[in-house]
């Protein structure tokens, strides 16, 4: 390594403040936003005195096997308590996709090609996205920081859980340098680092169950507070273990970079068919060529989700002990009855619904990304018409999101079954629980596509409505808003508080015909507009 | 002296091998035409020249040094401009054009407004809504605002229009009156033979020929059209004579330039009464080395 291997660097970085100069204070400012709103909610609900509310929590059994003990019982144990893990997945999300954005998208496009034939070293691109990612993490902790301050924290556990929380975004920035290296496309960048969050939100859940003192969370990042433990204790020092464990994906990023060409990977391209097969023949099989790899992506990570929880669920039961939490929350009366492995198990496939929709939404942005690159273009003008072409790519998002949720089903039913040691009993009972959650997601598949079709450009939106259906379900956890408000979500039609062998059908046939309608008038609405390349 | 000398060079991806013992010279002040049919390896040998390829064995110098170990120095004094130019579609061309120049250590900026003016690039316009030329013409003005010893232009007009070709062709014109060194890869053959001194022609990753254009036309044929007073009986048996048609006196075949003097050494007896010579066109040129299944000195030999 020489200085001239990173000339460019500050160029580079420009570049990049440039491109994101509306998308990186969302990603500094959305961290800081999940803590006030933390924060809101808990000055809220404690009209009694924060102590009491947060050890209320903690002696409850299901709170704290899936988020762990209360470090420190006051506003600011709260945020840390409630809050890092979502600030930890968002800062993550955000660095991972910030970095593989910088470095892979543009070896991919061929951007860097032309950057690389400048005076820029070969190390330049790799430095000014991981720089950036470090500026992103370490604003987003000092903002987190003066925010606690603001509330009332004590200065050194706010500036530590900042730190902390820099610190595991920096982890995944270097995860995200580290997967560009794998191979030639960005989407085994993402994938590599998506699995990477998974598992660490997994390892988690799991730390929690076990205490949430467990060796696990020396290696999960999701966990590091504690391990750090801001406003309870504040074990400062650990910040420079942990910066050295998040120094280690970038080291070995940097050492794969040097060994590979530009715009290849270190794993070979494979080749591909000659021939197409001779099913590939219209657009829904085009289209389900294009999404078939993210799919079993998406249906391996879920599918070890719900087998781990489902498989640990029942032992929950076993340590007795009902939730009160729970039972003040939905007024329904079988919680009480039903052993606590059982709840936890139902939030966990509630949650693992809100990552199908996420799926969903994904799933048919591919549409836009097919337009916008020119793809589109060169289907339409074969013997394929508009609705045919949208709908292909909405039937495949439609199938794919309820294959999901049947394959969690049957293999956390399985996984559950087995574990509890009443197959026949718990396997109809957790795949009734999964399958009912279709409905509701396909809300998200009408939603998107309708803005698709009507709205190309703000098509964004439809993850503002997904994390609004995420949010109202926080909120209403907290006792905020009234079950009536939260009817708003079509995730309550399924929601865990109604008992799955009394849940009412008409209501989810609703939602069926509701996500028909949507998607009708984006179908319409795309035939009526015109087509945008953006190259 | 060359500003490029590329010697065995190879290049393997994986088991593919998509260079073979590349020898090519590129002297300072030239012209270079680069040409070759699709994957003969143009792209991977330039990409190998900016360093942001390694070889797997060979020797090249650029300039002074070495393109992968010295590539920001060199790099200082090339400019480039790929056949398949991708822009970031939320910048503009004006502000990429000057990203690019910055990276490069500063552009000449009234030569990049006058070369705007000339390529008739509007600036101002997000570079998501360019056309391909139009974001061809983007990586053009860069380079040529940029103070460079040598230009490497891999397929750069692709995607112009013939007013915009004739732009370019002035603008490399220019380049080489101020003693530039380019380095041309092209498919158009008439840009080629406007502008290149030497032309080194690669097929299937090895240099099959090299040299001056005129050099190359006598390694290959030319067409004869002769009509001669009596009959010129056992023409068509002459070694190196090919494509033999009969009308009459009138006698119409290509030969070898080797071959030339024996057959006009056998027509002046037989009393010539017209007769023209044409030299292969280029694109004969090119056909003879670009195709697979046209034998050794191509076409039927009879």
């Amino acid at each position: 390594m020489r200085i001239s291997d990173f000339s460019g660097t500050g160029t580079l970085i420009r570049l990049i403040l440039r491109r994101d100069r509306y998308l990186l204070p969302l990603w500094i400012l959305l961290p800081v936003i999940l803590a006030l709103i933390v924060a809101v909610t808990f000055t809220a609900m404690a009209d009694k005195g924060m102590q009491s509310v947060l050890a209320e929590f903690d002696k409850d059994p299901l709170v704290s096997a899936v988020l762990g003990p209360v470090m420190s019982f006051d506003l600011s144990g709260a945020i840390v308590w409630r809050g890092t893990s979502q600030m930890a997945l968002v800062l993550g999300i955000g660095s991972l996709l910030t970095v593989i954005r910088h470095t892979r998208r543009d070896e991919e496009t061929g951007r860097s090609e032309l950057i690389r034939a400048y005076a820029v070293g070969p190390y330049a691109n790799l430095t000014a996205a991981l720089l950036l990612a470090v500026i992103l993490n370490l604003s987003s902790g000092v903002l987190i920081a003066l925010s606690n301050i603001a509330l009332g924290g004590a200065a050194a556990g706010s500036f530590l859980l900042g730190g902390t929380m820099s610190v595991v975004g920096c982890f995944f920035a270097g995860i995200g340098a580290l997967g560009v290296q794998l191979r030639e496309n960005s989407g085994t960048a993402r994938g590599f680092g998506v699995a990477v969050i998974g598992l660490g939100i997994v390892m988690m859940v799991l730390n929690n169950l076990g205490g949430g003192y467990t060796l696990l969370r020396w290696v999960t990042p999701m966990a590091w507070q504690r391990v750090t433990k801001p406003f309870a204790g504040n074990h400062g020092w650990s910040l420079i273990h942990f910066s050295v464990f998040a120094a280690i994906p970038v080291a070995i990023a940097y050492v794969l970079s040097a060994r590979r060409d530009l715009g290849a990977g270190v794993l070979l391209a494979r080749p591909g068919l000659s021939e197409a097969a001779p099913s590939l023949s219209s657009p829904l099989a085009l289209a389900w060529r294009l999404h078939k790899r993210s799919f079993i992506g998406w249906l391996a990570g879920t599918v070890l989700y719900i087998v781990v929880f489902s498989a640990f669920s029942p032992g929950l039961s076993k340590s007795g002990g009902i939730s009160g939490w729970l039972s003040g929350l939905g007024g329904t009366d079988w919680i009480d009855e039903a052993g606590l492995g059982y709840v936890f198990i139902s939030i966990g496939i509630y949650l693992a619904s809100l990552f199908a929709a996420a799926y969903v939404i994904t799933a048919v942005l591919r549409l836009k990304k097919e337009e916008n690159e020119g793809r589109a273009e060169m289907l339409v003008d074969k013997q394929v018409g508009r609705i045919r072409w949208m709908s292909s790519h909405l039937i495949i998002a439609a199938l794919c999101s309820a294959a999901l949720l049947t394959a969690a089903g049957i293999a956390g039913g399985l996984s559950y079954g087995l574990a509890a040691g009443d197959l026949c009993n718990g396997f109809w009972r957790i795949f009734a629980m999964n399958v009912t959650k279709i409905p509701p997601v396909w809300i998200l598949l009408g939603i998107t596509a309708l803005l698709y079709g009507l709205w190309p450009r703000i098509t964004a939106l439809s993850w503002v409505v997904w994390a609004s259906f995420c949010m109202l379900e926080l909120v209403w956890e907290a006792q905020l808003i009234d079950w009536p408000l939260m009817r708003i979500s079509p995730f309550s039609y399924a929601h865990y508080t109604i008992d799955i062998t009394n849940l009412p059908l008409p209501p989810l046939l609703g939602l069926i015909c509701l996500s028909a309608i949507l998607t009708g008038i984006g179908l319409i609405g795309f035939r009526n507009r015109d087509i945008s390349i953006k190259a | 002296m060359n500003v490029i000398d590329i010697q065995k060079l190879t290049k393997s991806f994986g088991s593919t091998r998509a260079l073979r013992g590349i020898n090519l010279t590129v002297r300072q002040g030239e012209v270079h035409g680069f040409i070759g049919p699709n994957g003969a390896g143009k792209s991977t040998t330039i990409r190998i020249l900016l360093g942001i390829l390694r070889k797997t064995s060979g020797q090249i110098t650029l300039l002074d040094g070495d393109p992968w170990k010295d590539a920001v120095r060199l790099h200082r004094r090339l400019a480039y401009v790929p056949g398949d130019v991708t822009l970031w579609p939320d910048l503009s061309g004006g502000e990429i054009i000057d990203l690019l120049g910055r990276l490069h250590g500063g552009l000449d900026v009234s030569r990049k407004k006058q070369l705007l003016e000339r390529f008739q690039l509007d600036p101002a316009k997000k570079s998501g809504t360019y056309s391909k030329g139009n974001r061809q013409k983007v990586a053009l003005v860069a380079a040529f605002s940029c103070e460079a010893e040598l230009y490497l232009l891999d397929e750069p007009t692709s995607g112009l229009d013939p007013l915009m070709e004739a732009v370019f062709q002035e603008c490399v014109a220019e380049i080489k009156k101020a003693g530039k060194t380019v380095l041309l890869s092209s498919h158009i053959l008439s840009e080629v033979e406007a502008l290149c001194d030497r032309v080194s022609i690669i097929r299937q990753g090895q240099i099959v020929e090299s040299g001056t254009i005129s050099q190359l036309r006598h390694l290959t044929r030319s067409t004869v059209n002769v009509e001669t007073g009596t009959a010129a009986i056992g023409l068509g048996k002459l070694y190196g004579v090919y494509d033999m048609s009969r009308k009459g006196l009138k006698y119409s075949f290509s030969v070898d330039s080797d071959a030339m003097t024996k057959v006009m050494e056998m027509l002046l007896p037989l009393e010539i009464k017209s007769l023209t010579v044409e030299p292969p066109s280029l694109e004969e040129l090119f056909m003879r080395h670009y195709g697979d299944g046209i034998g050794e000195k191509g076409g039927t030999a009879k």
